[in-house]
């Protein structure tokens, strides 16, 4: 026991590492009272580059959690290697399923739609064309990129971050408001201030409405305009809800 | 009726605008990566596609400010949120998000003019550079110059469009 002890300093001074810490140590004292050097070598791998490579069970792991079979006096390894976790009895997927679900089992579907908002966009799409071309995933920067420029704002806005949710609809507010004016505000007309459906309107236009908010009215309709690309909101909005209908109908069936 | 067939028309004119950006993707993707397919596979898609952006330039320009509304609508909730899309591990600095929004609402006000006009061979050549920039934006992410030089190719259709209309007034009114 004791020229195994010697033998693992000796091999740790030659690798040029004076410093040998207090677990490595008592670690090294407990595997060579229990003649195990393998272990050791699992232990030393990560740190040594390799240095005692192939040296025992521990070696592949590569870690000091790398599943070597110690002694029972060791303070760092576990004695038994984790049982494998049982399989669940596999559950036959129907066609549907196997068509459209992209749920995972347990997945609340908010928290699958939450997942999958990215790629239910025309950006989604291109980084899938480039998964199917490479067989491997987009790197990040390309993702990010697409994202920017082809995401589904509108899906992310619903599913993406919920408490983000709210507060990005400022941005739209320019062009919500716009379409809004002269619309909801005409139920009850009326030539004062009071507001009221069950009331018969005596027509002209809301005063609230009528010549103040012309102005701004062309303000945000410009605004709107310009920050829309041209695009009107409820285009953009169909064009969003498109996406987020394709990704509902596959988040509501389970894998 | 003329509504649904509106719709279908927008609807598939998505889905022929999403098959050619997985073609550039794709084939970008092929031609400039290490891949199982030769890259002159992807180098014949990204030839294809051009091909098929320059004879379609007529259509595709009417959609280009809706197209780049989406882009404008991506950019406004990143500088409010500060990362994109629904990751919000994916960080993007607000201060950068708001210049690329900057670049991306002038890119669709000059797109607004060039698309209301007959396309004239200046134009399609600009058209055409605006199209290889927003590729450049992409593959280049998170640099700028990409975005910078969307707007700059559009600006000088608009500057050519107007020189020669100042010229065409100008040689109206000497007759």
């Amino acid at each position: 026991m004791k020229e195994n002890q010697k033998k693992i300093k000796r091999k740790l001074r030659s690798s040029g590492c004076p410093h040998i810490s207090p677990h490595i140590s008592l670690g090294l004292e407990a595997a060579a009272q229990s003649g195990n050097l393998g272990g050791i070598a699992g232990i030393l791998t990560p740190g040594f580059g390799g240095l005692f490579g192939g040296g025992g069970a521990g070696s592949p792991g590569g870690g000091v959690y790398g599943g070597g079979s110690w002694g029972e006096d060791s303070m760092i390894y576990s004695v038994q290697p984790a049982a494998p976790p049982a399989k669940a009895p596999a559950k036959r997927k129907s066609f549907v399923s196997t068509l459209l679900g992209i749920r995972q089992h347990g997945q609340s579907f908010k928290g699958c739609m939450a997942q999958h908002a990215d790629q239910y966009s025309l950006g989604g799409f291109a980084s899938g064309a480039y998964y199917l071309a490479l067989k491997q995933p987009p790197p990040t920067w390309l993702d990010a990129g697409l994202q920017f420029t082809y995401g589904n704002a509108i899906n992310t806005l619903l599913f993406g971050s919920f408490g983000s949710a709210a507060a990005t609809g400022v941005g739209e507010a320019p062009t919500l408001v716009g379409e809004s004016m002269g619309t909801v505000t005409t139920f009850g007309r009326r030539t004062s201030d009071l507001m009221s459906l069950n009331l018969a309107g005596k027509g002209g236009l809301p005063q609230a409405l009528s010549q103040a908010s012309q102005g701004a009215k062309s303000v945000l309709g410009t605004l709107s305009t310009a920050l829309g690309g041209g695009l009107k909101f409820t285009q953009q909005l169909t064009l969003g809800l498109g996406f987020a209908a394709g990704e509902a109908l596959n988040c509501s069936v389970e894998q | 009726m003329a509504e649904a067939r509106n719709g279908l028309y927008i609807a598939g004119a998505l889905i022929l605008f999403a098959g050619w950006l997985c073609l550039s993707v794709a084939g970008a993707a092929i031609a400039f990566s290490k891949t199982d397919y030769p890259p002159f596979v992807g180098w014949v898609a990204l030839a294809v596609a051009g091909a098929l952006a320059l004879v379609t330039m007529d259509k595709w320009v009417k959609a280009l400010p809706a197209i780049l509304g989406l882009s404008i609508l991506n950019a406004l909730l990143a500088v409010w949120r500060g990362y994109i899309g629904a990751d919000t591990s994916r960080h993007f600095p607000r201060g950068r998000a708001a210049l690329i929004l900057i670049t991306l609402v002038v890119s669709s006000f000059l797109a607004n003019t060039v698309a209301s006009r007959k396309l004239n061979p200046v134009d399609r050549v600009a058209l055409f550079a605006f199209l290889v920039s927003q590729g450049w934006a992409i593959a280049g992410w998170p640099s700028l110059a990409g975005f910078i030089c969307m707007p700059c190719c559009l600006l000088i259709a608009w500057g050519h469009e107007r020189v020669q209309r100042s010229r065409r007034c100008g040689n109206t009114r000497v007759e």
